[in-house]
């Protein structure tokens, strides 16, 4: 017995009055092949009707008698056991939400390219951190999502969510694959991407948490590292505002020292000269 | 495409007593015959009601709403 079958039987005999209901469910299933959806909430008007428009049965608790209530629960556990799941509304759009940014072209892209190249772990975060992209795009709030991000997998969620954000899969990671030769470039590639993951040693994402002076001592301590690029990122209001701070650091060091520093390409970068040993360090801020 | 069934929030309190389940003082979703035993997810987390996503199948797996865990389901319900 299908599932819609053993939903309508069951629920015919608890509403035996909407049977007109059930009638044409069972010719819209086995007739037409429709896919009907079950919601439950208490926000409708009868104990039990059917929206066409919406294809949607929707059975209201609250509306029905006590009797009808307690055979309800009774067969609540069936079609679980049957159907797979019951799902909350909001996390059922989200599901929706995420099956439909993984079927974009620029993702299906991304998501085959990391396929064989990260652990299932990272995986997970990625298909996270790219459906948080897709909010962000759609100007959607994206604060808590990140906090649940970051609550899973710790820093490393954080990481790959800030990277994902500012697009270093596409002007980053798979360029620097396809760039790669040699029977080796699987284990180049995933040494790179770990460190790069891992350590961020060329990108200072800036957020809510840390303010002008955490990251220009963050900025320095890379420089000191040996670092010779450090591409600064800011996304979203409060974040750019920081940025900015940083930047404004950046312009009265110019001023003071117009001959060690140099602004460049599209007024984001600021070049530090060395004149002795005649290296270029260079800072880009992207806001 | 799958049947998907789905239920409300205000329909919560309803959807846990069909599966023996409550909620105790602290909004935690617990046994309804043993209000001291939480229930845990998958991984072992204990689920708030609000964070309370889907119940599947599987001797009753219950699944919070975060994003992570709505991508695993997403794969299960495939």
């Amino acid at each position: 017995m299908s599932i819609w079958a053993f939903i309508l039987d069951a629920l015919s005999r608890i509403f035996p009055d909407k049977i007109s209901i059930f009638e044409n469910l069972q010719s819209l299933i086995s007739v037409k092949n429709t896919t009907i959806n079950l919601t439950i909430n208490n926000s409708g008007s009868g104990p039990i009707s059917f929206d066409d428009s919406k294809k949607t049965l929707e059975i209201v608790p609250d509306k029905c008698s006590l009797k009808q209530q307690e055979e309800l629960k009774k067969l609540l556990p069936s079609i679980v056991d049957k159907d797979g799941a019951l799902i909350e509304s909001a996390s059922q759009k989200t599901i929706e939400g995420i099956k439909k940014e993984e079927t974009t072209d620029e993702t299906e892209k991304i998501l085959s390219f990391l396929k064989d190249k990260v652990t299932i772990s990272d995986l997970y975060i990625w298909r996270a951190a790219l459906y948080l992209r897709s909010i962000f795009r759609a100007h959607g709030n994206v604060s808590e999502l990140k906090k649940e991000i970051i609550e899973k997998y710790g820093e490393r969620g954080r990481n790959i969510t800030n990277l994902c954000s500012a697009k270093y899969i596409e002007e980053f990671f798979i360029p620097y694959y396809e760039n790669l030769k040699g029977d080796d470039k699987n284990d180049v590639f995933k040494s790179t991407y770990e460190d790069v993951v891992k350590n961020q040693p060329f990108t200072i994402f800036v957020d809510i948490q840390r303010k002008k002076d955490d990251i220009i001592k963050e900025i320095n301590a890379k420089k000191s590292y040996g670092m010779k690029e450090i591409n600064i990122h800011g996304i979203g209001s409060s974040n750019i505002k920081v940025v900015k701070e940083v930047e404004k650091y950046f312009e009265e060091i110019r001023d003071k020292m117009p001959n060690r520093i140099e602004k460049k390409i599209g007024n984001r970068q600021y070049i530090y000269k060395d004149h002795i040993s005649q290296q270029r360090d260079c800072v880009s801020i992207f806001k | 495409m799958k049947d998907i069934i789905t239920f409300s929030k205000d329909t919560k309190d309803f959807i846990l007593s069909a599966f023996g389940k409550t909620t105790d003082g602290e909004g935690y979703v617990v046994e309804a015959n043993n209000i001291k035993q939480r229930v845990t997810t998958s991984r072992g987390e204990v689920v708030r009601v609000d964070e309370l996503a889907a119940i599947k199948k599987g001797s009753l797996i219950f699944v919070k709403s975060d994003l992570p865990s709505l991508i695993e389901l997403t794969d299960d319900l495939k």
